[in-house]
């Protein structure tokens, strides 16, 4: 069997597959589905120092091929997590890694080091698409000196592994990857959910109780993968790139892979297709076994490499998968 | 760890048929098995085999026999307008059974209220009542009489019904609500329906000193408690999941 494990920051995970924060709670749902412990790790919900009650409905609206949310990070805060929900995960044997977020560089410190003695949390992964109080409500992602300041002070605290997922609504995300290379941070996760807006015309209202919010899903596979694309052309194996935004099957997967990421994350995918982590890890798998790819890492920033041409060996199931997914009947595996 | 109680198995389209107004009838026959439905449960239904639209919609499981789960849909949108062109034979995917559908079970008689295509969420709990040996009336209502399309199930399964249209073209002329003033305290009362309805039977029932429980809807992305999508205030000002603490929930435990 194709082995799909990989080592990043020093920590092995069984295999690249990871679930997207907001998408897959703490992971104790999905116990009532399929065995948990067979995903490469688990980011958790968004978890803040104190607990947030999350925005008002409606909340979540379908657009074209994704959808908006504006769940306004509904949590019970580091505390209750650690009292409530973490006991129940500690059954599960996988990693979960902890997507946290504050108002402030101290709450991103506390929330951190309240998690350092929990040992199934084995990274964190820094939120950073919410406004700094401190700062007049600049948001933390969007605005490299705050970014690097941030990312600064939480790694001079903490001994786990640091990841820091970008906000893909700035003009070059490259610039901020700059500023979490140059700070110390272990890894970065590309991307989050695109600003967007939609308008009830029946009502003439906005659709959203907060007018604007988070686009995700298929609709926004092309964005991350380019910026993926960008950010490894730039800093190449220097930092490693979680890849995360559209994908559904493990085609979606290797896109993310070819362009630079040494791993990705299942997100909205989870709503609609209960088994799509799964099935992107079988789908890898089987892709390595039939195209004979030894190790995984041989496949991350593949397409950057364009001394190798790498279509004409492909097998004839590939090719075929390939025209049935530019085809008109079934998209979805 | 816990039961694997969530399945996501692939159903057949065994009958898709048009009843009237914009009510439809549905028959999906399990590829896989899938556990037994309670009343209250739902399942998310797959529309397009394409990813416009994406998400599942949900249906409450209206009944089942040996072979299949039954659901009554109105066609509202694009994703139910799709489902009306299913073909017998067509093989989609379904995610369930979803919810706990936390009904109330207390009490000897019992009046369910339906308003629309919600009687659909309340049809399998007037058969368990029944296996209970509970009395149960059905309260259906809905603009005109074409929109009680549902009526050829409470026939067929023999159960005493009273209806209301609000231009009276069958049964009383008015709102459902008003028969709470026709039946005593000592009714218990499910409900289903628009969220109008489901207020003003709860205003109703605060007044008249009823007991009521009500099965919910709203918008859904997930189904399965990991979204937050889905939530409603609960009475102390806390968000609920309606996917995964309801869809039922006592009316006094939640704020409309
Ligand atoms: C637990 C639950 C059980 C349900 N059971 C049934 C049922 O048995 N029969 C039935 O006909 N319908 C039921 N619904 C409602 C059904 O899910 C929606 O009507 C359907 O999703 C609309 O899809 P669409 O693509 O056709 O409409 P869209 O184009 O998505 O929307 C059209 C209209 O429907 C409204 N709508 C969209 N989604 C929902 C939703 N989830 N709940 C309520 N309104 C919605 C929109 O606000 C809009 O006004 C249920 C909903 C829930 C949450
Ligand atoms: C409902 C919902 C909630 C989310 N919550 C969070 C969150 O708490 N923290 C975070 O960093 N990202 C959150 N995200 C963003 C996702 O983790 C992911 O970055 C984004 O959705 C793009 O991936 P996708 O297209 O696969 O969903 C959320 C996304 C959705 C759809
Ligand atoms: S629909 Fe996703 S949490 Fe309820």
């Amino acid at each position: 069997m194709a082995d799909l494990s990989i080592e990043l920051f020093g920590i092995r995970f069984k295999n690249p597959v990871w679930v997207a924060s907001g998408t897959f709670g703490y992971g104790i749902e999905a116990t009532r589905i399929y065995d948990v412990s067979k995903l490469g790790a688990v980011v958790t919900k968004g978890i803040s120092l104190r607990p947030r009650p999350g925005n008002e409905t409606p909340r979540i609206i379908e657009t074209p091929c994704g959808m908006l949310n504006s769940i306004g990070l509904q949590n019970p805060g580091v505390e209750s997590f650690l009292k409530e929900l973490y006991p129940q995960i500690e059954k599960i044997d996988t990693h979960f890694i902890a997507n946290v977020f504050g108002e402030s560089e101290e709450e991103y410190v506390e929330v951190c080091l309240a998690l350092e003695s929990a040992h199934k949390i084995v990274a964190y992964e820094l939120n950073v698409s919410c406004p700094n109080v401190k700062k007049g409500g600049i948001v933390f992602g969007h605005d490299p000196k705050v970014l690097g300041s941030l990312v600064e002070r939480i790694k001079a605290k903490i001994r786990k592994p640091l990841l820091v997922k970008l906000s893909p609504n700035v003009s070059d995300i490259t610039e901020f990857a700059k500023v979490c290379v140059d700070s110390g941070a272990d890894g970065l996760v590309l991307i989050n959910t695109l600003l967007g807006m939609r308008i009830n015309i029946r009502k003439a209202r906005p659709e959203l109780s907060t007018k604007t919010g988070g686009l995700s899903g298929p609709a926004i596979l092309p964005v991350a993968v380019r910026m993926i694309w960008q950010t490894f052309e730039r800093f190449g194996f220097r930092i490693p790139i979680v890849g995360v935004g559209g994908i559904t099957t493990h085609e979606d997967a290797l896109e993310h892979i070819y362009a630079g990421a040494s791993a990705v994350q299942v997100g909205t995918a989870n709503f609609y297709e209960p088994f799509a982590p799964l099935k992107v890890i079988e789908g890898l798998r089987e892709f390595m076994e039939r195209e004979g790819v030894e190790s995984f890492s041989k496949l991350v920033g593949k397409a950057h490499r364009l001394d190798i041409k790498g279509d004409v060996n492909l097998s004839q199931k590939t090719l075929q998968d390939s025209f049935r997914k530019g085809g008109d009947t079934e998209c979805r595996p | 760890m816990s039961e694997r109680d969530f399945r996501d198995v692939r159903v057949r389209v065994a009958e898709n048929r048009f009843i009237s107004g914009k009510l439809w009838f549905m028959r999906l026959e399990p590829l896989g098995s899938v556990p037994k439905p309670k009343a209250g449960q739902f399942l998310m239904l797959e529309v397009s085999s394409t990813y416009d639209p994406m998400g599942r919609r949900a249906f409450a499981i209206a009944d089942y026999d040996d072979k299949s789960l039954w659901i009554y849909y109105d066609v509202v949108g694009r994703g139910t307008g799709l489902m009306s062109l299913f073909r017998e034979g067509k093989e989609v995917r379904a995610f369930l059974p979803l919810g706990k559908g936390l009904f109330n079970y207390e009490g000897d008689r019992h009046l369910l209220i339906g308003g629309g295509v919600g009687l659909a969420g309340l049809t399998l709990l007037g058969k368990e009542l029944r296996t209970l040996g509970k009395e149960v009336v059905f309260v259906y209502g809905a603009k005109s009489k074409e929109h009680l399309g549902m009526l050829e199930w409470l026939k067929r399964e023999g159960f005493e019904y009273i209806l209301y249209t609000d231009d009276g073209s069958v049964g009383r002329r008015g709102y459902v609500v008003e028969a709470l003033r026709d039946f005593g305290k000592d009714w218990q009362i499910s409900a289903c329906g628009p969220y109008p309805m489901l207020k003003a039977l709860y205003s109703q029932a605060k007044k008249t000193g009823h007991r009521l429980y009500l099965s919910l809807e709203s918008r859904m992305a997930c189904g399965w408690g990991v979204c937050l999508g889905c939530v409603i205030k609960s009475s102390e000002g806390k968000f609920l999941r309606v996917c995964y603490e309801g869809p039922v929930f006592n009316a006094e435990s939640v704020r409309l």
